[in-house]
């Protein structure tokens, strides 16, 4: 049934759709009407789940944590400042190999006090063990927290779910909502062999001494590298269920393209009317969306770049002393591959600045103009 | 693609405006956007609220900066704020007060459509007197105004959306559209 | 809004490494963006509507809450001469309206006014508010409508002489409540208060035997506060028998200390509040007490604690039956027939009609049987053109009658008869003929002095003294139990009111009710919600999110600075008692 929606409430509508058993959340700008709408839904009945309300972010995830230890699906949501506070215990729900579904509605952390886009919160939990998604629009914010679900619980990593402050979380649009039955048939209840259960009392997570710490790390990584050809899997079969079909990394017009620029999360949107209007006039030019940031889709970000004469990365988001974050994940994929293009860096609309298709076709522009990249992100729409 | 302005004060329900008339058109097959201006909203104070609308997927993700049409939800809002910033040449401006467009004649180059959205709350008996619920019945006046969309996509969108007095306020958006000066 | 102050930099350069004010953010007047505005108001709380005698409660309760008792005091006494009396006597509307009485329970209005009344130093003096008027009035009846008049009058500066047909003043408080329930010498220190303002009582002067109606001529105006004393004929066989008894002729015997042998068994009609009494006497006089009445208790008009007190000492209540005849033996009443009855329709009154029950007599045998089932005025001595409707004085509202000069109050013309009443009714005649001895017409400032919507006048208001939080207010909202903010307060239980030992009641005439203790009373007025009243509680000032409410310099209360306020109500919202209002901007 289509609706329409805003982003926060597909993703509530999703988390309905899962069956999630368990939430616990903390009210944070841009995120609140996620949990608003599941704490009502719980309240009134429609979702038969426990609604935890807790005094912090630390304690939703840590809630979470317990309640995915005992096996049931659990759900969180946040944003910046709130994900910052989660830390420790991001790393602890990876180490753990819970399969939670969290999503973050990427805002900008202060100060200057911001509410607005930003993905620098999330992005500076790269290194957490986490799944990390990146979606562009509500439709996709629905069918990723399923997906997410199903990811999860295959590779028994935690999944982040990211969208863009505002111009989805806040922006109504119309969201095709599927049939509980479909979803039902899609993602069965999950069965689950390391849970905390009474009937059969386990220790969990304690001292791993260095003899088997760096191996347990390691099963960490292959489940993450499992997740990479599990992902477009998943999508494979999502489409089959539901007729919409998502990759780990969508190439648009990049078969002939010379120039091929990069974007994530809402950003995509304007990037494709601009690539259209300029393929238009006969500029070789394509578009790679980036909706999986980890696992970093090393190979296919390659496939798709290599042979390209440029690669321009459109980052919201900044890693002071470094750049782009996205940017310097592909340099850093592609450094080694003999074809590599140039890769300009570009920053915009940090802080929820209007990324409009007049900046992306500008950036465009300028690169294609620029014959070599200097080797600091170039920050575009500052005052001078 | 149609871009559409409402201007109205923080608790008198711009975005919620924003959101029935999204539903309205999204009946009618379009494919719709609706947003808030991204701010801190606060009682009171001036806000905005954006619609697009358009026939094929919108990809746009930024404010709008010139609207096709404007809604405004207090006249007052019209001597306090610049309104009509950006508003294309010809464009309609809806607005709830009590006067004659004539009255209005400062905002020269548009098309002006007037409704007393607050009698008409009274009436309904939606809202307070001094904070009537006008979010409504300005939805019937832009149907009238504009022909953009029908009224009966407009009461629907209103039974389907609002939680509390639905038919008053559905019945308050007919009254509208019955009673819009042009 | 300017945005000249908007600071606006020319390049990075100029921009500061961290977020730090670089001007003053008082160019934005938020003011701008409201629409409606908060303004304090003291509303009236109900507890001051409800009382028939005006008194302003809230401000009594909060001076005892403060500690000041004998402001506590003074403030009763401006409105009403007898607190002490009343802190006993009264039936306490003013609890039944009590919004706590939603929350928890109400507050002790009533005891605390005897509270104030008791402990109060004793050495006040009661001011006259004008000088001498040279104007003369005269008041038929020294009962509590007639002296709180007197009271009254003589402060506005009017000469007053009291007639009284008995021997002592007080009329109803005197003769027709028992010592158990008001001693005689709270009533006496109440009296002399009024004495002392140079009021004239002259006792056992009955106008139209000792002095003609025309004898009042001279007098600029004239109250007749006369009372009821004529006891209704219950209209049945031998009721003139010996051992037939009023009870108000009863309870005036008593109070006479007149040598009594009531028997060993008394028996009361009614079940008003006389029959109460005369029952409560009888059972101390050491006769057993019946109370036979024609309905169910619940249709009873006496108040329901003396209807509990009675039973826990001892009076039996024999329901749902009605007079037949008295049996006499030689002359003499041995008992009464009784028939049973049953409760049909609603009458008039709204109470059920009792219906005679066919052959269900019975005999209770009495030693005295007492006759209480209401009383009527005596008016014989009137002239004709003052009208009459139900044999009562036909009164406008403040105790206006068709003929210029002469009012009216009390029971003499309300139906509806207790001490309260009749001392507000008194108060109100005081203020018309005050108006009317200055030419004036009291019915043009009716709607200022009323409190609230339908409360007794205020003198307060009639004298436009007092403060801001006095009955002399301009508004007249009431505040409602939901417009009190239950967040801010915590139940707390109500003070105890103590009571004699049944033990020690017997044979004795000591007062029952005692009063409550400093450290209660102190508890109790601190649970009153001062309803619609600003406390300076500060709660607006704590909650203003753009430091809009100050605290005002001078005077009490706080300052609103409206070029910030936004208008979002959150102190409105906030304010516990409901003593702020969110109105619409002209």
């Amino acid at each position: 049934m289509k609706k329409v929606l805003m982003g926060n409430h597909a993703a509530s509508q999703a988390v309905k759709l899962a069956r999630v058993k368990m939430i616990a959340a903390y009210p944070i700008t841009p995120q609140t009407q996620i949990v608003e709408e599941l704490s009502e839904m719980c309240g009134s009945g429609a979702l038969d789940a426990k609604f935890l309300k807790v005094e912090s972010e630390h304690s939703a995830m840590a809630s979470c944590i317990a309640a995915s230890a005992t096996g049931v699906r659990a759900f969180t949501a946040t944003s910046a400042n709130g994900l910052a506070l989660m830390h420790e215990l991001l790393h602890w729900a990876a180490g753990a190999r819970l399969p939670l579904v969290m999503v973050n509605v990427n805002r900008a952390m202060a100060p200057g006090w911001n509410i607005w886009c930003d993905q620098s919160d999330s992005l500076s939990q790269r290194d957490t063990g986490w799944l990390q998604f990146y979606v562009e629009d509500n439709q996709e914010v629905l069918d990723t927290v399923l997906m997410a679900y199903a990811i999860a619980e295959k590779v028994l990593l935690p999944v982040m779910v990211c969208y863009d402050a505002f111009f989805l979380s806040h922006t109504y649009e119309p969201v095709d909502i599927p049939a509980q039955q479909e979803v039902d048939k899609w993602l069965p209840e999950h069965k689950r062999d390391f849970i905390l259960d009474t009937n059969n009392p386990k220790s969990l997570n304690a001292l791993v001494m260095p003899d088997l710490y760096m191996e347990m790390r390691y099963k960490l990584e292959q489940a993450h590298q499992a997740a990479i050809p599990l992902v477009n899997e998943t999508g494979a079969s999502f489409y089959k269920a539901f007729g919409r079909r998502y990759h780990a990394v969508e190439a648009i017009h990049c078969e002939d393209a010379e120039v091929v620029l990069v974007t994530s999360s809402s950003t995509t949107s304007p990037a494709r009317l601009v690539i259209e209007e300029m393929r238009n006039r006969g500029i070789k030019i394509g578009l790679v969306k980036i909706r999986m940031f980890r696992p970093f889709p090393v190979e296919d970000v390659c496939r798709i770049l290599c042979g390209k004469k440029k690669a321009v990365v459109i980052d919201r988001n900044f890693s002071f002393g470094k750049g782009g974050i996205f940017a310097d994940e592909i340099r850093g994929a592609l450094c080694n591959e003999t074809h590599r293009p140039l890769v300009y860096g570009y920053i915009a609309g940090l802080g929820g600045r209007d990324i409009t298709p007049e900046l992306v076709r500008e950036i465009v522009e300028e690169a294609c103009q620029t014959k070599h990249p200097p080797s600091l992100a170039l920050w575009k729409g500052l005052i001078k | 693609m149609i871009e559409i302005r409402i201007h109205g004060r923080g608790g008198q329900g711009a975005v919620i405006a924003s959101k029935i008339l999204a539903c309205a058109f999204f009946s009618e097959d379009y494919y719709v956007q609706a947003f808030p201006k991204f701010g801190v909203e606060r009682r009171g104070a001036p806000v905005e609220a954006f619609l697009r609308i358009d026939r094929q997927k919108i990809l746009l993700r930024n404010n709008i900066y010139t609207p096709d049409h404007i809604i405004v939800l207090d006249h007052t809002l019209i001597e306090a704020t610049d309104v009509t910033a950006g508003l294309k040449e010809g464009g309609w401006i809806i607005t709830n007060a009590p006067d004659k467009p004539a009255h209005l004649a400062r905002l020269k180059g548009y098309k002006i459509a007037c409704v007393d959205a607050n009698q008409i709350a009274a009436k309904f008996r939606l809202g307070s007197r001094s904070a009537p619920i006008v979010n409504t019945a300005i939805l019937g006046g832009f149907a009238k105004a504009t022909g953009l969309v029908k009224l009966d996509s407009i009461t629907t969108a209103i039974r389907g959306e609002v939680p509390i007095k639905a038919s008053e306020n559905a019945e308050a958006a007919t009254e509208a559209y019955q009673n819009t000066i042009i | 809004m300017s945005n000249e102050h908007i600071v606006k930099y020319k390049n990075l350069s100029e921009m500061p490494e961290v977020v730090i004010s670089s001007s003053t953010m008082l160019w934005n007047h938020t003011g701008s963006w409201r629409y409606i505005r908060p303004r304090y108001v003291n509303k009236v709380p109900p507890c001051n509507q409800g009382c028939p005698a005006g008194n302003d409660i809230e401000n009594f309760v909060g001076l005892i809450q403060q500690g000041k008792t004998e402001e506590a005091f003074m403030v009763l006494k401006e409105e009403n001469p007898f607190p002490r009396t009343c802190g006993r006597v009264c039936y306490h509307p003013c609890e039944t309206a009590c919004n706590r009485a939603r929350f928890d329970r109400s507050v002790a209005i009533n005891a605390l006014e005897r509270f104030a009344g008791d402990h109060a130093p004793k050495n006040y003096t009661i001011k006259k508010q004008r000088p001498d008027s040279g104007k003369r009035v005269a008041i038929i009846g020294s009962g509590p409508c007639g002296l709180a008049a007197a009271y009254h009058l003589s402060r506005l500066g009017h000469s007053v002489t009291v007639y009284e047909k008995l021997d002592r003043p007080g009329g109803l408080l005197r003769y027709g409540i028992p010592e158990y329930r008001l001693p005689k010498d709270v009533l006496d220190s109440e009296i002399n208060d009024i004495i002392k303002l140079g009021v004239d009582i002259q006792c056992r002067k009955e106008v139209g035997k000792d002095i003609g109606w025309q004898g009042l001529k001279e007098f600029d105006a004239v109250l007749i506060a006369t009372g009821v004393h004529k006891n209704k004929k219950l209209g049945i066989e031998n009721e003139t028998a010996l051992g037939v008894v009023a009870g108000l002729e009863l309870l005036k015997s008593i109070a006479q200390k007149m040598p009594l042998d009531l028997g060993p068994k008394t028996v009361v009609i009614g079940g008003g509040n006389t029959a109460i009494d005369a029952a409560r006497c009888a059972l101390r006089l050491g006769s057993e007490a019946t109370i036979l009445y024609h309905r169910s208790r619940a249709e009873m008009p006496a108040f329901v604690d003396e209807l509990d007190e009675a039973e826990k000492e001892g009076v039996v209540f024999n329901i749902l039956s009605q007079p037949v005849r008295v049996i006499t033996e030689n002359g003499r009443a041995t008992g009464i027939e009784m028939r049973k009855t049953r409760l049909g329709d609603p009458d008039e009154s709204g109470r059920r009609r009792p219906e005679p029950v066919p052959d269900s007599e019975f005999v209770v045998p009495a030693s005295t049987i007492v006759t209480a089932i209401g009383e009527s005025p005596d008016l014989a001595f009137l002239p004709p053109d003052v009208l009459l409707k139900w044999g009562k004085i036909i009164i406008e509202k403040f105790g206006l009658t068709k003929h210029p000069g002469v009012f009216a109050g009390g029971d003499v013309a309300l139906a509806e008869q207790n001490v309260a009443v009749a001392i507000g009714s008194g108060k109100a005649a005081s203020m018309a003929i005050d108006a009317y001895l200055n030419g004036a017409d009291i019915n043009s400032a009716a709607e200022r002095l009323v409190i609230g919507n339908h409360g007794q006048a205020s003198m307060s208001a009639y004298l436009k003294t007092g403060n801001a939080h006095s009955n002399n207010r301009s508004s007249k909202m009431v505040v409602p139990f939901e417009d009190i903010n239950l967040n801010h307060f915590e139940k707390f239980e109500r003070s105890k009111i103590p009571k004699l030992k049944l033990a020690d009641r017997k044979q004795n005439f000591n007062e029952v009710h005692r009063g409550i203790t400093k450290s209660a009373a102190l508890l109790d007025a601190n649970r009153c919600f001062h309803c619609g009243v600003c406390t300076m509680c500060d709660n607006c000032f704590v909650f203003c999110p753009d430091i809009s409410i100050t605290h005002s310099p001078n005077k009490w209360g706080y300052d609103i600075n409206y070029d910030f306020c936004k208008g979002c109500g959150i102190c409105v919202k906030e304010c516990p008692r409901s003593a702020m209002i969110m109105e619409d901007e002209k």
